[in-house]
């Protein structure tokens, strides 16, 4: 299992802020959070991909893009929007 | 040959005999600086003399506009101010937007330069109606010692509502070096623009006209115009929308990145009291916009005042958790206090946790306001009494009102190594330990410590970018940042919409080659940004700028910084110590001795 927080649109669209879904991968991620969170599949969430207007980082560490892009168990994804700043 | 998108001069308003009068621009110059801060730039060079002191007579306001005001591009409403800045005494520009740009320039100009002093205080009025623009000078009077909005409705309904104002508010009147200019509620905010005003003892100019500048091509500009506002609707600006830029407080918080409690940590233990989504349901009362815009992100709490107070998180960190403090009800009254005094919100938050951190370590000899409460972090009701000192000059207010850097220095001891700003400017809510980019683009900032004119922070929230570990490639990013935001501040659009461009540079030729009839490429746009942010660096150059400036305080420089400033120098061109060479002025054209002081 890995935990998914949400800031900003993104979860203002899924109405929660954290979630626990079943991945090996960033790709597998989203697809299980859009299935989980309807109000994110085909906006925030395209196929295996985040829309360009979002970001998503592992552990706060990083900053990925890759559907391909390995996570392991106990990894927390944060997506948030790309526009960080003021 | 006929000017489109311009009007091809600029309005001079001095006290001192022969001094004022309408003034041809080249358009040569409108070509190579646009409008916006690059013409504001352009006009401080050639109106101020160097070493001009900033409250001092000689230090030209300039109030420049651009080509794409009045035009349907969305967020194009705007305005600069650019001057010689108080707090730092370095090149400052400040926006502001919405009706005062588009009613200034159908005054019949492109910009109003403001210089000298007036015996009195004064009202500027300018009258573009019907003909060229005629000034009046009228005395303030009562609305001397007014907010600035209460002057603004006070002078409309005497005027007419046609009149659009700019205003200052009592901190402007009385120096405060970080004062700001306001025009219906939004403010040019950073730097002290407003105590510039208030040296000239101008309270307000008024403006208005019916000089529409047309449009080479009007077909194409509504096409366009079109475009960005469908796209201006779409997920790029949603954030802004739905939420306003409240919303990074937590994210800034997950990523270690909220300056706390005077930058000692980049996370605040209560954030969540804080948040946008704890905050809207239970206070935000509306939501509104700019005009001409169609993002609309400003995001309106109920307060004290009536038309209650926008909330940005610049203020909300700055009076939020730099303090301590995670009173929602006391940051919104502590923002409402200096929109209402007039002050730069991140300016004030960032002096008083500078001085709450005094406090804390014994370095003051006295460290409560006049009513006797302490000065301590967490304290929401202090923050509010320190501002009205701050504002009246009172006790701690005397050096409040100096900004960190001043402050420091009077305290003295280990007081200068706890003030955090760049140039005097105190910084904004990014903690530089946890973005590296970021860090180098506070540094190396013409304006002092600014997250407008340099986006640095996004290269640190990018794939494939290590925003703990800072290197020479951080330089490229920086200067891409730095650019993009010193053509979009030229252009004048909002920088909210920067999300929307596949390329910025070759989207705004086709902008300006509609508005202005000109053949302008991607690349001569990239010279032209790179233009502006050299000459911005002559300015300060010849004000006395040395490479010690660029820099950050010590206990919040990331260990690569000066690699990362020896690399930023280097991909500008510049020499190892960040001067601007001969060959490069002579390749943009700034070689007149008015942007070297001689």
């Amino acid at each position: 299992m890995i935990e998914i927080e949400l800031y900003g649109v993104p979860r203002l669209r899924a109405k929660t802020a954290r979630l626990e879904v079943d991945a090996t991968c960033l790709g597998e991620a989203l697809v299980a959070l859009a299935v989980s969170c309807p109000g994110l599949a085909g906006t925030v969430i395209q196929g295996e991909r985040l829309h360009p207007a979002y970001k998503a980082s592992i552990n706060s560490d990083r900053f990925v893009d890759d559907p391909g892009e390995p996570l392991q168990p106990g990894d927390v994804l944060l997506v948030l929007s790309a526009d960080v700043g003021g | 040959m006929s000017l489109f998108g311009y009007h091809g001069q600029y309005l001079k308003i001095d006290p001192r005999p022969g001094r004022s009068g309408l003034m041809p621009i080249d358009s040569t110059v409108l070509r190579q600086f646009l409008g916006g801060v690059g013409l504001g730039t352009w006009l401080v060079a050639h109106e101020t003399p160097a070493g001009a002191d900033p409250l001092g007579e000689d230090n030209a306001l300039v109030f420049a506009f651009s080509p794409l005001v009045g035009t349907p591009l969305t967020t194009s409403a705007k305005f600069a101010v650019v001057a010689i800045g108080p707090l730092t005494g370095r090149l400052c520009d400040a926006l502001s937007s919405s009706h005062f740009a588009i009613a200034a320039k159908r005054t019949g100009v492109d910009a109003i330069v403001i210089n000298g002093k007036f015996s009195a205080s004064t009202i500027l009025i300018v009258d573009g109606l019907g003909g060229p623009p005629k000034v009046e000078i009228r005395p303030a009077g009562d609305l001397w010692g007014l907010p600035a909005r209460e002057c603004e409705d006070r002078l409309r309904a005497q005027l007419g509502p046609e009149y659009q104002i700019a205003a200052i508010g009592p901190a402007g009147e009385r120096l405060i070096p970080f004062a700001t200019i306001s025009h219906d509620g939004r403010h040019a905010g950073r730097g002290g623009l407003g105590a510039v005003l208030g040296s000239k003892n101008v309270k307000a100019i008024a403006v208005r006209g019916d000089h529409r500048v047309p449009v080479a091509n009007s077909d194409r500009v509504i096409q366009i115009a079109k475009d960005l506002s469908a796209r201006s609707f779409g997920p790029a600006t949603e954030k802004y929308r739905e939420l306003g830029t409240v919303a990074n407080l937590l994210v800034f918080n997950r990523f270690n990145a909220l300056p706390t409690r005077n930058f000692s940590s980049g996370q605040f233990e209560t954030v969540e009291k804080l948040t946008s989504e704890d905050l809207a349901p239970a206070r935000r009362v509306a939501r509104n916009s700019c005009a001409a815009c169609t993002i609309g992100c400003e995001h309106i709490y109920a307060s004290q005042s009536k038309a209650g107070t926008r909330l940005e998180y610049e203020s909300l960190y700055a009076l939020g958790p730099l303090c301590g403090v995670d009173d929602g009800a006391a940051v919104l009254e502590a923002a409402r206090a200096c929109d209402e005094a007039g002050i730069d919100t991140i300016s004030t938050g960032a002096t008083i946790a500078f001085l709450m951190d005094c406090a804390d370590r014994g370095l003051l000899s006295d460290a409560r306001l006049p009513s006797g409460r302490l000065l301590k972090f967490g304290d929401g009701a202090a923050v509010a009494e320190a501002i009205k000192a701050l504002v009246a000059g009172e006790g701690l207010g005397q050096l409040l009102r100096l900004g960190s850097r001043r402050a420091a220095e009077q305290i003295g001891g280990e007081a200068p190594g706890l003030a955090c700003h760049v140039k005097g400017l105190e910084l904004p809510g990014y903690h530089p330990k946890a973005l590296h980019t970021m860090a180098l683009g506070l540094s190396v900032g013409t304006r002092g410590a600014d997250h407008n004119r340099s986006g640095a922070y996004e290269a640190d929230f990018s794939a494939g970018v290590d925003r703990k570990a800072g290197s020479a490639a951080s330089a490229l990013a920086a200067i891409s940042t730095e650019d993009r935001a010193a053509l979009i501040d030229a252009l004048i659009l909002c920088k909210f919409l920067r999300g929307i461009f596949s390329d910025l540079f070759a989207e705004s030729a086709e902008m300006l080659n509609a508005v202005t009839g000109w053949d302008y490429s991607a690349d001569e746009l990239r010279e032209v940004a790179t233009r502006i942010v050299t000459a911005r660096k002559l300015i300060n150059q010849r004000e006395g700028w040395t490479t010690s400036e660029d820099t950050l305080p010590p206990r919040l420089r990331p260990a690569p910084l000066a690699l990362m400033i020896e690399a930023y120098y280097h991909q500008r061109g510049w020499d190892f110590e960040g001067r601007v060479p001969t060959e490069m002025n002579v390749r943009l054209g700034l070689t007149d001795p008015v942007w070297h002081g001689l």
